[in-house]
């Protein structure tokens, strides 16, 4: 891996590892659950992108039977329709596509959950904050509980754990199990693994339905719904530890908390009405006077309008 | 271009083939983030071309109104005296 690349997952690591022991060592949590709880501080981080993409979201939803009636309006005439689309759409100021940001901020966390489960946080479930020479398919459950004086090395490792057993140590037990998943730290094989996908590709199809945005057609949908079962052929490849799926489902039930928490508190989206004589000029117009209730587009802020000068 | 720019360029050019069209655009500016960030590296070469990337991406965020942003109208860095013309 280049140092560009592992440098800042490192410094994220840096910054995780301490929250985890906190929960574990001072709250007395399972590492399972630690790993949950810091995952909906993670997202509730960044819940002010994902309030401000609903927002948006929602202007552009608000007018969608304009942008049909503008559709079927000029429908013979490609230019004029890209015309007044866009026209519409300053008129509501919307922009109709989402942001790359909330996309990408993800990506970093998901590679240093990764590695962290592989690394740093195996060492300290296990070994006590000191790497033991583990394989990425070898899990703390497999190692002499304390595992002072215990080093890995795959020749010996069955008379290692043996030789423990008979000096009276348990074998695993640190704590590393979470209900069901026998080792957060270790490859899920199995039935285990197959529960996990199919909670995984379930969660992810969920939360990207309620996050679809308004633009997407058809084919693009559907190539959203497959993208989680495509990457599942990927996933598998680079084995990772059962505590990514904790990550993982976790911020997609809470994507799915969230949408659903947003929509009770901002309503659900009201359709500006379509005047049905004319849509052009005089409509927008209307439906800006009629516009004035709590319903969308969501007026524009002072704050935005000062920046506006520094960006476009 | 230099073989240095290329091969930085190539996983963004991947990216555009691949991943890209299987997803809704999700860029509000134009020319989107991955064409801004490999013309940057093109142009740029490949340092300021990353930090002018990253800093389009950072800008790429709800609260930015997006629009016509290409890279000659960055302002992150002096334009170079003497441009080498690739």
């Amino acid at each position: 891996m280049p140092v560009a690349i592992i440098a800042p997952i490192q410094w994220l690591i840096n910054l995780f590892l301490p929250i985890l022991e906190f929960f574990h060592d001072q709250i007395g949590i399972g590492w399972g659950l630690s790993i949950i709880l810091l995952t909906i501080l993670l997202r509730l981080c960044v819940l002010p992108l994902g309030v401000k993409s609903f927002k948006s979201m929602r202007g552009l939803q608000a007018i969608t039977p304009q942008m049909k009636a503008l559709q079927t309006k000029y429908k013979d005439d490609k230019a004029r329709l890209q015309q007044e689309t866009m026209k519409l759409y300053s008129e509501h100021k919307v922009n109709p596509f989402g942001s790359c940001l909330p996309l990408l901020v993800q990506i970093p966390f998901l590679i240093s959950f990764y590695y962290m489960l592989r690394t740093d946080l195996k060492f300290e479930i296990c070994g006590g904050g000191r790497s033991l020479g583990l394989p990425h398919d070898v899990g703390c459950s497999e190692v002499p509980n304390p595992s002072t004086g215990f080093h890995y090395d795959s020749s010996t490792f069955d008379t290692d754990v043996a030789r423990f057993k008979e000096m009276g140590r348990s074998i695993g037990g640190f704590g590393e199990s979470f209900i069901g998943i026998h080792d957060i730290t270790a490859v899920a094989t199995g039935s285990l693994l197959v529960l996990l996908l199919v909670l995984y590709v379930g969660s992810q199809m969920a939360s990207s339905i309620v996050n679809m945005p308004p633009t997407a057609d058809k084919n693009q949908k559907r190539l959203m719904l497959a993208l989680p079962l495509i990457f599942v052929f990927f996933l598998i490849p680079i084995k990772p530890p059962s505590g990514l799926f904790l990550y993982w489902i976790t911020t997609n039930v809470f994507t799915l908390v969230q949408q659903w928490g947003l929509i009770q508190v901002f309503g659900h989206v009201k359709h500006e009405p379509v005047p049905e004589d004319d849509v052009d000029a005089g409509g927008a117009v209307a439906v800006k006077a009629a516009g004035g209730g709590p319903a969308p587009p969501p007026p524009p802020r002072k704050r935005k309008k000062k920046k506006s000068g520094r960006r476009r | 271009m230099s073989v240095l720019r290329t091969v930085v360029i190539s996983p963004i050019r991947l990216y555009q083939r691949v991943i890209s069209p299987a997803l809704p655009r999700s860029c509000k500016y134009e020319p989107t983030c991955s064409h801004y960030a490999a013309e940057a590296i093109r142009t740029e070469g490949v340092l300021r071309g990353l930090v002018l990337g990253a800093w389009r991406i950072l800008r790429c965020n709800p609260w930015s109104h997006g629009g016509y942003d290409p890279v000659s109208a960055q302002r992150l860095f002096r334009p170079r005296r003497s441009s080498p013309s690739s």
